[in-house]
């Protein structure tokens, strides 16, 4: 598999991509730009599921600024957006996923484990990074597991990647670690600067989420392995009678996104010194799935981007911000969260209504 | 001759005389204790195995009452309420003699408690207690732990000393006995205080990347925050790593409390938690086996006895600390859970 830059996008393709009950078009050849790109899907495009949540934080983040003291300050604001550093780079990783048309549930359990495995290494004597390496390829190592079980066997992604975590934790629990935390050994070194550095008073994890969701944008829309995973989201057999390499490229795609797990677990912990492998049991791996989906990335695949990532988790950065600032108890928090949550999701019902024609086979 | 014979049959005399007591005396306490133990089951249900906490509390037990000739089991509940309430119903049904459980919330449980003791077998419930009152519990007083948090706090930033008295709360789990005792009691301590204000009163569901996120953001709001009231050591990592980002080590007052592993004495000397207090699980361990011990080799009706074991809470400041402060649990469990 090779993952080529195609250039830029021609500009034909982006009102169908973008549009909010659009399919992903790929093209496997390259369209010459028309002088006049489509009206019709730019006015849905305003409406789209994303914008919804875009304007319910945005008027949020208007109204906290306005009546709560001190959160438009430019450090809460840092702030705000570090504290939702790791859940945007995993929501990321999953965007991929789902709109490929699988998941992954097994991102935390393998975050959780395969840095609990660096920690215990360096522990032991390792050198920093040979443990890096060792624990990112054990990260790797699952994520193309979890590819090959999909691709190959064809078992579904949601029991694979179901069992795969159950699995990397009890292989953690039973030969890494024997206590939910692990302590971040002083050896790790400079590691610790991901998570706790600052660059210009800004912390550099709030930098990586910047840098990824960068690189996962122009990865998705300007390389060949990028759109094929929109052909493959938006019809599999199609994508593959089309001539795209299916198979090696879901086994790539799930490895890719259990390396991007271990990368956020390495901010996570880091910032912290020491990894919480009970992180596992949390609300963290359905917080991840709610960020993508309510960014407005289609469940049914081939449709979304890094941008319904980043508003979904502004989202929560913003409700989860304002109301410890508010000093609300952990159970109103969660009341107001999942309220907001419904409210997005039906506007979006109201105003998306789903139809013959936008409904699409494996809608949830 | 006569004379030597006589004295050689008294000393005999003597010497048999002596004897024959000895060997029929006998410690009336030792056959039935070990008899208490001998073919009895005890099951362990922690919230969860994977922790140093819980594994060093079954290491002791464990190595206290196998000897005796006790089956130990471990029923591992791991982090899932419904899963130890089913273990604990199947080890009703197999009419264990023993119960310890460590209760995740003050309300969970209490009616399968009562089915237990109602089918004769004990519960012993250790590290965090229920609301129902049960034949025993071993373990720290959560309120006491509350009241000298708020003593210290008061004594750090109530009147007179010229801070702004602001305290920040970051709780572990709010339904459990520690989330609820412990701030029940500072809540009250604060009350004839009004200079004490709690600006921040959370839970971070003993997550330490929730506690950071609480207590960065605290931070930021209240520059001029006098103390961090952390519930327990695994999630007040986060207060500090935050602390530390804000360059307030050593400006605001970090409290924490745990199990006083070599890990908290550490950060206790390099003043990272200015304040800590220690409920040691050896002694933990030891308290649930005389619980038990006593239960075993008295037999009331399950149910009438309501035997409490409160821990010590050992205070530990960067000033008080030494060497042999702290303690290993990896070393303390050893291979005895393998």
């Amino acid at each position: 598999m090779t993952i080529a830059i195609v250039g830029r996008r021609p500009a034909a393709w982006a009102p169908r991509i973008d549009g909010p009950r659009g399919r992903a078009f790929v093209s496997l050849v390259r369209e010459a730009p028309t002088s006049a790109p489509a009206a019709a899907p730019r006015r849905g495009f305003a409406w789209s599921q994303a914008t919804i949540v875009a304007y319910l934080a945005t008027i949020m983040f208007v109204a906290l600024s306005i009546f709560l003291p001190g959160f438009l300050s430019p450090n809460n604001l840092i702030n705000l957006v570090r504290n939702v550093a790791v859940l945007g780079i995993l929501g990321i990783g999953m965007a991929t996923v789902v709109i490929g048309r699988g998941i992954d549930l097994s991102m935390v359990p393998i975050m959780a484990v395969s840095v609990a495995l660096l920690f215990v290494l360096v522990s032991n004597g390792v050198a920093t990074p040979l443990a890096v390496l060792l624990a990112a390829g054990a990260a790797l190592l699952c994520g193309a597991a979890n590819g090959a079980l999909i691709a190959y066997v064809e078992i579904p992604p949601l029991f694979t990647t179901l069992a795969m975590g159950t699995m990397a934790l009890g292989l953690g629990q039973y030969f890494v670690f024997s206590n939910v935390s692990v302590i971040a050994p002083t050896a790790i070194g400079w590691l610790s600067e991901l998570g706790g550095g600052k660059v210009a008073g800004v912390p550099i994890s709030v930098f990586l989420l910047l840098a990824i969701a960068a690189v996962a944008h122009l990865f998705l829309n300007y390389t060949y392995s990028g759109r094929y995973i929109f052909a493959i989201g938006d019809n599999p057999s199609a994508a593959r009678n089309g001539g795209v390499p299916v198979r090696p490229l879901i086994v790539v795609h799930y490895a890719i996104v259990a390396l991007l797990a271990f990368f956020a677990g390495l901010i996570m912990a880091t910032a912290v010194n020491e990894m919480n492998t009970r992180i596992v049991y949390s609300t963290l791996p359905y917080d991840v799935i709610l960020v993508v989906v309510i960014g407005g990335v289609g469940l049914s695949g081939g449709r979304g981007g890094v941008h319904n990532v980043l508003v979904g988790t502004l989202l929560i950065g913003v409700l989860s911000n304002g109301m410890t600032i508010m000093n609300l108890s952990y159970t109103n928090q969660k009341i107001i969260q999942s309220m907001v949550l419904l409210l997005a999701i039906v506007i979006d019902g109201i105003l998306n209504p789903r139809d013959e024609q936008t409904s699409q086979q494996g809608d949830i | 001759m006569l004379r030597h014979l006589f004295l050689a049959g008294m000393t005999a005399a003597a010497f048999a005389g002596v004897s024959a007591p000895a060997a029929a005396l006998d410690d009336p306490t030792r056959a039935p204790y070990y008899e208490a133990f001998k073919g009895k089951t005890v099951a362990y249900l922690p919230i969860t195995m994977a922790a140093n906490i819980t594994a060093s509390w079954a290491a002791g037990v464990k190595r206290s009452l196998e000897p005796l000739g006790v089956k130990f089991v471990i029923r591992d509940g791991n982090f899932n309420i419904d899963a130890t309430a089913q273990a604990i119903t199947g080890l009703i049904d197999q009419k264990v003699d023993v119960l310890i459980v460590q209760n995740t919330d003050v309300q969970a449980f209490a009616k399968l408690y009562k089915k237990a003791q109602q089918a004769g077998i004990y519960v012993v419930q250790m590290g965090m207690q229920s609301v129902v009152q049960t034949d025993g519990y071993a373990g720290p007083d959560w309120s006491s732990l509350g009241e000298k948090m708020a003593a210290a706090a008061i004594a750090k930033c109530g009147a007179g000393t010229g801070k702004s008295g602001k305290v920040a709360l970051v709780q572990g789990a709010v339904t459990s006995a520690n989330g609820i005792f412990v701030t029940q009691a500072i809540e009250a301590a604060f009350q004839s205080h009004p200079e004490m204000k709690i600006v921040t009163n959370q839970g971070s569901d003993w997550d330490p990347s929730k506690a950071h996120a609480i207590a960065s953001t605290t931070l930021q709001q209240n520059p001029d925050l006098c103390a961090f009231m952390g519930y327990w050591e695994d999630e007040d990592q986060g207060i500090v790593a935050a602390v530390k980002e804000g360059g307030k080590t050593g400006e605001v007052f970090v409290m924490s409390s745990g199990i006083g592993e070599q890990k908290s004495c550490d950060m206790v000397s390099n003043g990272s938690f200015d304040l800590y207090y220690d409920y040691d699980s050896r002694i933990v361990a030891q308290q649930i086996v005389d619980t038990i011990s006593s239960l075993l080799q008295s037999r009331p009706k399950a149910g009438t006895m309501k035997a409490l074991q409160v821990t010590p809470l050992v205070e530990m400041t960067k000033a008080s600390v030494t060497s042999q402060s702290c303690w290993s649990a990896a070393d303390y469990v050893g291979n005895t859970l393998k």
